[in-house]
């Protein structure tokens, strides 16, 4: 929240922003009161810190082969076993969290900025401009997602920076039709019409006008595009064409594991499990966002 | 009615055009001359050349474009790389398959969402809706082929009921095809539930705090007819036109599921395609996933214009 703040300028040159900070602390105390929201950070936060950490919470080095201790199940090796070359399973995971972190936060990264770039753009100056720009946009969410990663990976070929771009190629129409939507919206206010009376420049109305007034929404879609980015990483990596093996990606590992269903079960559970909580977290999270910035959910729940 | 059919049938065009556009392009990026995968490491230039010029690799790029559009408005989408085979013809073998997982798994999770969502929404507060919501969140958040690596652990090593990979066709034995696909199936239709179910209850909770809603329980009529008769229609439309989108999300889905459980689909097909370069196969199979999921959304969208006429004369 403190973010809106700041994007909107001083408390000088736009009254409106001290009324704002009252309300994002508001905010903030009530997502503290949603115990959903609470169990939501705690995992995140976990997280972040095995991803930050992995060196000191490894036990092993993740990709170092031990022949001699070969898909040894939890307990007999390691926390989680170890995997077909000898690998602990553990050190595996904690590595893990690393990729599907980054992958998470450039995919938002690079999907939320050129989405909102031209959402702004085709909802100011609609026309022929926006026509363009959403019928491309339109075309990009024809494609079931996974697909269109799939497509754009055969064609970069697996390498952990080509699966944030596949990625962010794949998100961005969402956030430009969202961004586009509440620019619209906003457009009707007065306010702006009273910034193009006064002679603003189009820069400041749509950075210093519009966008803030569409951030709730685009946090809201950020929390779900990284739960998303998580889970098509892992996806994408499972089938060969993520993140190239032998880093350790949650998806990659689970690969590993297919091929021992029958005698190293623990290979498929752990890494599932992992990504199921970070995801799990990520959607508390998303969900406590949307209940405080929708006033219409507002005491429907409770 | 007609003329809206036809209006969204016309602003599909430009749509499909670019869609075309994508699938042909990004083909066009892979590394590597599929000339030389064909040929392998010993071919000499003449050769590479003169198959290049043979699969029409030679030509510029928007000549190419136009050509092999021109031939999938005839249904001609060129031969397969590594079998020489028509594309079409073995596109037309795996659809089925991916079809009938989609369409299964479609069916578990509104056999489940639907009722699952109407008792939260109904027992709003109490521990069947919680319950029900918290299960909901879990299923949201599991990888759909980690759900299909779990069920094989369970009922194909552990108990040893259902195979754990394989098919064998509806057509040819319907009991031994369900069993083929029960696994997929459910562990596809179980998440996509858990996104259903949150829906129909957040939709039928909007409804019944309506002005209308609160009329017929004035009325005095029973809870049940009110929820049934009055609220529940309401409430399914905007899930109508999540459950098209969510087709999309269903054969993105399949790709990866079909891989867990070597399901012989589009899925694996185009993997398969893309791992060997065989080009032709990759675009004819991204073009006809993409097609089917915008006549679904389509026909979604007539089907919501048709349920509420509010959309229609807008």
């Amino acid at each position: 929240m403190a973010i809106s703040t700041r994007a909107s300028g001083t408390a000088e040159a736009w009254p409106g922003a001290r009324v704002r900070s009252a309300a994002a602390i508001h905010g903030l105390r009530k997502l503290a009161r949603n115990p959903g929201a609470a169990v939501g950070l705690a995992l995140v936060l976990a997280f972040t810190a095995m991803a930050v950490f992995a060196p000191w919470i490894a036990p092993k080095n993740p990709n170092l082969p031990d022949v001699k201790n070969r898909v040894l199940p939890p307990g007999a090796a390691g926390l989680m076993g170890t995997d077909e070359f000898g690998r602990d399973v553990f050190s595996r995971v904690v590595y893990g969290s690393r990729i599907s972190m980054e992958v998470g936060f450039w995919v938002v990264f690079w999907s939320a900025i050129p989405g909102t770039v031209l959402g702004l753009v085709s909802g100011h100056y609609g026309g022929r401009l926006d026509n363009v720009i959403m019928r491309f946009m339109d075309a990009l969410m024809a494609f079931p997602g996974l697909l269109l990663a799939l497509a754009v990976m055969a064609a970069l070929g697996p390498s952990k920076r080509n699966i944030i771009l596949a990625l962010a190629i794949v998100y961005t129409p969402s956030f430009a039709r969202l961004v586009r939507g509440a620019a619209l919206s906003v457009a009707q206010y007065e306010f702006i019409e009273a910034a193009r009376a006064g002679g603003a420049p189009d820069r400041v109305i749509l950075f210093r006008h519009l966008l803030p007034n569409t951030l709730s929404p685009l946090m809201v879609n950020a929390s779900v595009t990284f739960a998303y980015a998580i889970l098509s990483e892992a996806a994408l990596s499972f089938l060969g064409l993520g993140v190239p093996q032998p880093a350790p990606s949650w998806g990659n590992i689970l690969a590993d594991g297919r091929k021992f269903i029958y005698d190293g079960a623990w290979m498929s559970v752990f890494p599932g499990i992992a990504i199921a909580l970070l995801v799990l977290g990520v959607n508390l999270l998303g969900d406590a966002l949307r209940d405080l910035t929708d006033p219409r959910l507002r005491g429907l729940d409770r | 009615m007609a003329v809206f059919v036809a209006r969204r049938l016309l602003m599909a065009v430009p749509v499909l055009f670019l869609v075309s556009a994508i699938a042909f392009s990004v083909i066009h990026f892979i590394p590597g001359d599929p000339a030389a995968v064909i040929l392998g490491r010993n071919a000499s230039a003449e050769q590479l050349a003169a198959l290049r010029h043979q699969l029409g690799l030679d030509r510029p790029v928007p000549v190419q474009f136009a050509a092999w559009l021109g031939g999938a408005v005839r249904g001609d989408l060129g031969k397969s790389l590594s079998s020489r085979r028509p594309v079409v013809e073995l596109l037309a073998q795996r659809l089925p398959i991916t079809l009938s997982l989609a369409v299964f798994a479609m069916l578990i999770s509104l056999l489940v969402s639907v009722p699952s969502g109407i008792i939260a929404a109904g027992r709003r507060g109490t521990w069947w809706d919680r319950a029900i919501m918290a299960g909901a969140l879990v299923g949201v958040s599991t990888p759909s082929f980690w759900a299909g690596i779990l069920l094989i652990i369970l009922f194909s090593v552990r108990l040893g009921w259902l195979p754990s990979g394989g098919f064998v066709s509806l057509f040819e034995d319907f009991g031994a095809g369900v069993r083929y696909l029960l696994l997929p199936a459910v562990s596809l239709g179980l998440l996509l539930a858990a996104v259903t179910a949150r829906m129909v209850r957040a939709s039928l909770l909007e409804v019944l705090g309506q002005d209308y809603v609160r009329t017929a329980r004035a009325k005095g009529l029973a809870e049940r007819v009110v929820v049934y008769r009055h609220a529940l229609r309401n409430a399914l439309i905007p899930v109508v036109t999540v459950a098209g989108m969510d087709f999309g999300w269903l054969l993105g889905g399949t790709v990866v599921v079909e891989s867990v459980f070597r399901l012989p689909g589009m899925g694996r097909f185009i993997i398969n395609a893309i791992l060997a370069r065989d080009y032709p196969v990759v675009q004819a199979g991204v073009l006809y996933l993409a097609v089917i999921f915008m006549l679904v959304n389509l026909t979604v969208d007539v089907l919501y214009g048709y349920l509420d006429p509010r959309i229609r004369h807008g």
